[in-house]
């Protein structure tokens, strides 16, 4: 795997517990998670792959045709997922964690008081935030993962939702919830435990957004941003195939394909190096990682499939 | 001869475009915008959180206020464009001051630390304020027409389901039977809790503890007379999105998770009895290329095993563009079938370069027309 000038392997990302991955919609985000996973699955890591989404995106990843909701659910040898609920991660911090089970009956479970804590801004956030804490902190069987990956949400509702915690701090509450709110914002601080990594593609618009919003998260977001990823980008060897294809001239009917194909790997080049040279303004150079032009990528992802995407990255 | 779309733009007085994050809606959203201006409608366009590229190419800046698009001369425009880049505490803010009591409230909530924390910083609620801005909008009377660039899908679902997200607040009278019960008690130093709402807080307070609690009742005190007032112009709008006058358009592109998540949304417009009226698929191929593909394939097909070495690329070229074929066409299909929907479908060819400038967005309109 390049990196800048520097070769990493995959462990660059088992230091952590918990990894964040984000970027503009359409990117690749859920396929670029889910490679990861396997591939970290494959080198004997106990992988939980996490979202957090009204409809799921990881399941057809796998296959699965049910989506598998707020239940860790094991996806392969080594690899588990979960659509976490914000509600029920709620329902777990009382019934689980502080041990009420029957307040929990008594109060929570009561429409009048649903109403008043959905009307609470910043509720939902605090209790994923907290879950994924307690998930990669509090580790007991069958729950001993060594890596928890969370395909996160776009760049802006992400940036928000990191800094949810901060929010609730500034907001003037006290009391036992702010001071577990405390911990899990000491958490997402602490670089060795958590880092967020970005998933771009050559094209302006995304390009231009993400070198936007990088300084952004480095500095007004609590978690460490470990790194860059440019998904779709071509090697430097594909315009050797393009001069070969351009110079041809036994296909006359192929005039504009060949127009279009230039203009579009030309561009893309010319996107990546942009790209490039912007992280390198940001003094981020060795922290993008190149991912391949893969062409169409259809459902399931296979095990193939997760390795090209992630390849030289293998130990 | 008039397209489906520019039938849609004279039928319907607001045009909702929904899909998945990176399909190209807020683009979509700005062609269908300034086709229907150049047919001579006075258009209003609503974008939530869009690129700064594209609103600066605009000449429009974020905020909460709607400013006309200056075309200049040199583009036939017969009506005209009314844009608005929607920044979520813009609009908040506005919201608050429209519907607090008095201009004193107002002050007050504008500085209150939770409201400061929930309008910059939290997700979520600009949604809410896009469709409060649009209910404004409809109300106006201004526009012959008025299209919405919604936010990626899963925030999308939520409005669609419930654009009234006050609503069980409301219904359920929790502030008559919590917040308000329990301030009082706070106030008054009463420490035995008495009612039913004032138990069910007192529960929520082992919880929390009781000074966040109190801060929280105390805010949504000062806050009731905006919560009464965003609630109104939810159930208001939640008229207007069945009424006769609002259409649906998705907008997806042609990869499995963009249509499984257009899927999704067609579904849920038709649980919740909302118009889809069309479907674009952006950033095909452009169509051009088809026939020159299929011919050169074809021609390798017979000459077998002597392949150019540059023909991987042609070969991936030509598997995507099956793809994006089979898959537009599944998805028409799969709408007719299982939801008994015929909605238009449209092609929008992919451009290699993004809209710079007026002049490039003026034309990206007549991929809508042409």
């Amino acid at each position: 795997m390049k990196v800048g000038q520097r070769m990493v392997g995959l462990q660059e990302f088992f230091k952590y517990k918990l990894i964040f991955i984000s970027g503009k919609g359409g990117v690749g985000k859920s396929v670029v998670t889910a490679s990861l996973a396997v591939c970290a699955a494959k080198l004997g890591k106990k992988v939980l792959l996490v979202e957090n989404a009204s409809r799921e995106q990881l399941p057809p990843l796998f296959s699965h045709k049910e989506p598998i909701g707020h239940h860790e659910t094991q996806i392969m040898e080594n690899l588990y997922s979960i659509n976490l609920n914000s509600k029920e991660c709620f329902r777990e911090y009382v019934v689980e964690h502080l041990g009420m089970a029957n307040l929990y009956k008594k109060v929570f479970d009561r429409k009048l008081m649903k109403s008043f804590l959905d009307a609470i801004p910043g509720l939902n956030e605090t209790m994923l935030l907290g879950r994924l804490y307690h998930t990669c902190m509090l580790r007991k069987p069958p729950r001993d993962y060594d890596l928890v990956i969370f395909d996160s949400p776009a760049s802006g509702h992400f940036f928000n939702l990191l800094n949810t915690p901060a929010a609730v701090l500034s907001s003037g509450l006290g009391g036992p919830l702010v001071r577990e709110v405390t911990k899990v914002s000491n958490f997402l601080k602490n670089p060795d435990l958590c880092a967020s990594f970005l998933v771009s593609i050559p094209e302006e618009l995304v390009r231009s957004e993400t070198l936007e919003f990088i300084p952004k998260i480095i500095s007004e977001s609590p978690v460490r941003l470990g790194g860059v990823f440019l998904n779709r980008s071509y090697s430097q060897s594909i315009k050797e195939k393009l001069n070969l294809l351009i110079s041809e001239d036994r296909y006359p009917s192929l005039m504009e394909v060949k127009d279009y194909l230039k203009r579009k790997i030309t561009m893309s080049l010319e996107e990546q190096s942009k790209f490039l040279e912007g992280l390198k303004g940001l003094g981020l150079s060795e922290q993008c990682v190149l991912l391949p032009e893969i062409g169409y990528v259809s459902e399931p992802l296979t095990i193939e499939l997760a390795r090209r995407i992630w390849k030289g990255a293998n130990p | 001869m008039m397209n489906e779309l520019e039938t849609l733009i004279d039928r319907r007085k607001t045009i909702i475009l929904l899909g998945s994050g990176g399909v190209g809606k807020t683009s979509c959203s700005l062609g269908v915008a300034i086709l229907a201006a150049r047919k001579g409608k006075k258009v209003g366009l609503l974008s939530i959180d869009p690129a700064k590229r594209l609103a600066s190419a605009m000449g429009i800046t974020l905020g909460s206020h709607l400013k006309t698009v200056d075309f200049g001369q040199e583009f036939e425009m017969k009506g005209r464009l009314d844009a608005a880049m929607l920044d979520q505490k813009a609009v908040f803010d506005s919201m608050v001051k429209k519907h607090a009591p008095t201009p004193e409230t107002a002050e007050k909530i504008l500085a209150h630390p939770i409201y400061i924390a929930a309008s910059t910083k939290l997700a979520g609620p600009g949604e809410y304020m896009a469709l409060a801005k649009l209910q404004e909008m409809i109300e106006s009377n201004e526009f012959d027409l008025i299209v919405l660039d919604t936010p990626p899908d899963t925030h999308a679902l939520d409005f669609l389901s419930r654009p009234n997200i006050l609503s069980g607040f409301m219904e359920n009278k929790v502030m008559n039977w919590l917040v308000k019960p329990f301030h009082v008690a706070r106030k008054m130093g009463v420490s035995k809790l008495l009612t039913v709402g004032e138990r069910l807080m007192g529960g929520l307070t082992r919880v929390t503890g009781i000074q966040a609690l109190s801060v929280m009742t105390e805010f949504l005190v000062l806050m009731q007379q905006v919560i009464e007032g965003f609630h109104k112009s939810g159930e208001k709008l939640l008229e207007t999105l069945h009424s006769k006058e609002t259409g649906f358009v998705l907008v997806t592109s042609c990869h499995d998770a963009a249509l499984r998540s257009a899927r999704n949304l067609a579904e849920q417009l038709v649980t919740y009895g909302y118009a889809l009226d069309g479907v674009i698929f952006n950033k095909c191929m452009p169509l051009n290329l088809s026939d020159d593909l299929l011919s050169y394939m074809e021609e390798e097909k017979v000459n077998t095993g002597d392949k150019p070495n540059f023909h991987c690329l042609i070969d991936t070229l030509y598997q995507v563009y099956k793809r994006e074929r089979e898959a537009a066409q599944h998805y028409v299909r799969l709408l007719n079938d299982h939801y008994d929907l015929s909605p238009f479908a449209i092609k929008v060819p992919e451009r290699v370069q993004s809209l710079h400038s007026l002049e490039e967005i003026y034309r990206f309109s007549f991929a809508f027309d042409h």
